[in-house]
């Protein structure tokens, strides 16, 4: 044993302030049963210690309390945020205009393009004022045509027969049937569709124009005063990692608005050529349903 | 260290610090000055200072500030015994907490500074010698001899009854 009668007193101390090891700690307390007469020692020395009752407290500590100022961080965030914005608005309008192209065009394509303006009023109600003389200038049904229709066999079957494309079908029905007086029975397995016409394609070219624009008019961030513009330059010195990162964000902003201008440009263009196509067929082949053709021309 | 763990160490160290420095000092004002200055230096270096180091950190700027009060005051006294005149009996003598926390105040502001880091803030010999810029064994010195003075007049006082 290391501790004896003569050296106790360092080992006590130590002991008192927590700062022998485990050790130590089992060798004086062996000492200690050794010479019971030395607890009154360490009785003294721990009465020593002070206790943290202490109630002085620090009388203002909102004086203390700090706050960073409003510096580069902060203005760098304010930008950050509004390129961010920007970026996130231009794929909103994208996402946006795209969806609706893509509904027009499903409906376009995949069905027969009649013109109906009261299939257009129904679902549009914005369309309301386009002219009802359209119709009677596109379905001026030639009298012969008309007999042939009547010689034919029952109009209704012959036409959900041969035809899928039911909605334009039923629409040239009603329309017949109020031009003609011919009676038919409504069929109930008739889907709805949406046809395409002239106007139906320039409310359409109006979206898309217009989120064209919005994206065409995205603004520019620019630094609104002197002193922002110092912090910026302050930013491009000491962070160049972050300036890389917004100037990367804004590259990848503007190539979108212009992905989203070149690609709508185009597919208006396309939508413009097929319309035209069809416009063009209709008008001049007459319109082919199953075994019987109506002829568009006066 | 971030604006939030500043502000963090006002609420954790301030009265800490307050209460070590106002023992030495027994001035309340100057010690509010020098707690005060103490955190405008950390508030300083805070970018460069972690949270775990702010404590140390604190106290070594304030012991400092304190030693540099006291020497400017020409207070320091070095003496390492007690002046013979330790007039007491006004209290209640059986207070062992009141004897105590005169023996306290006979010390010197070393001797009392080690022992109120080690009683109040539980810190090491090596934590203590780091913020007094003492070596481990003088702390450990020191801080013995203060806490035998203590007794001895622990026991002069108990003896008196």
């Amino acid at each position: 044993m290391k501790i004896n009668i003569h050296n106790y007193e360092e080992y006590l101390l130590s002991y008192v302030d927590h700062e022998l090891d485990s050790k130590d700690v089992q060798e004086i307390q062996q000492f200690l049963k050794q010479y019971p007469e030395l607890q009154k020692e360490l009785e003294l020395l721990e009465a020593t210690k002070l206790s943290v009752e202490d109630k002085s407290f620090f009388p203002d500590k909102s004086a203390l309390y700090k706050k960073e100022k409003n510096t580069h961080s902060k203005i760098f965030s304010l930008h950050f945020y509004k390129r961010a914005s920007m970026v996130a608005a231009a794929c909103l309008i994208f996402c946006l205009t795209l969806y609706l192209y893509s509904q027009n065009q499903n409906n376009a394509v995949h069905k027969t393009a009649v013109n109906s303006d009261t299939v257009i009023q129904k679902e549009n109600p914005l369309l309301s004022e386009y002219p009802s003389k359209q119709d009677s200038a596109l379905f001026k049904i030639n009298p012969q045509q008309g007999t042939a229709i009547k010689r034919g066999m029952a109009f209704n079957k012959s036409i959900t027969k041969n035809n899928h494309h039911n909605k334009p079908v039923r629409e040239i029905r009603d329309t017949l049937q109020d031009k003609t007086g011919l009676a038919a029975t409504s069929h109930p397995a008739i889907p709805e569709v949406t046809p395409l016409t002239e106007l139906h394609v320039a409310h359409e070219n109006n979206i898309v124009k217009q989120a064209v624009l919005v994206a065409k008019t995205l603004p520019e961030v620019q630094p609104e005063s002197e002193e922002k513009s110092v912090h910026l330059n302050q930013i491009k010195k000491d962070e160049p990692a972050v300036v890389n990162k917004i100037n990367g964000i804004v590259e990848i902003a503007a190539t979108t608005k212009d992905k989203i201008h070149n690609t709508f440009s185009q597919k208006i263009t396309d939508l413009n050529k097929k319309k035209d196509k069809l416009f063009n067929r209709i008008a001049h082949n007459g319109l082919r349903i199953g075994n019987v053709t109506i002829a568009l021309n006066e | 260290m971030t604006e939030r763990e500043y502000n963090h160490c006002v609420d954790l160290y301030a009265d800490g610090l307050f209460r070590f420095i106002l023992k030495n000092l027994k001035h309340g004002e100057d010690t509010r000055d020098i707690v005060q200055n103490s955190f405008e230096a950390l508030w300083k270096h805070h970018e460069g200072l972690s949270f775990e180091k702010a404590k140390s950190w604190l106290f070594t700027t304030g012991y400092r500030n304190m030693i540099d009060h006291l020497r400017k005051a020409k207070k320091v006294l070095l003496v390492d015994s007690f002046p013979e005149n330790a007039a007491i009996q006004q209290r209640e003598p059986s207070d062992v907490k009141f004897i105590i926390q005169h023996a306290l105040e006979k010390l010197s502001e070393i001797q009392r500074s080690l022992i109120m880091l080690k009683d109040y803030e539980g810190y090491s010999y090596e934590e203590i010698g780091e913020i007094t810029g003492l070596n481990e064994s003088q702390v450990k010195v020191y801080l013995h001899r203060a806490r035998l003075k203590m007794k001895d007049y622990l026991v002069k006082m108990e003896n008196v009854l």
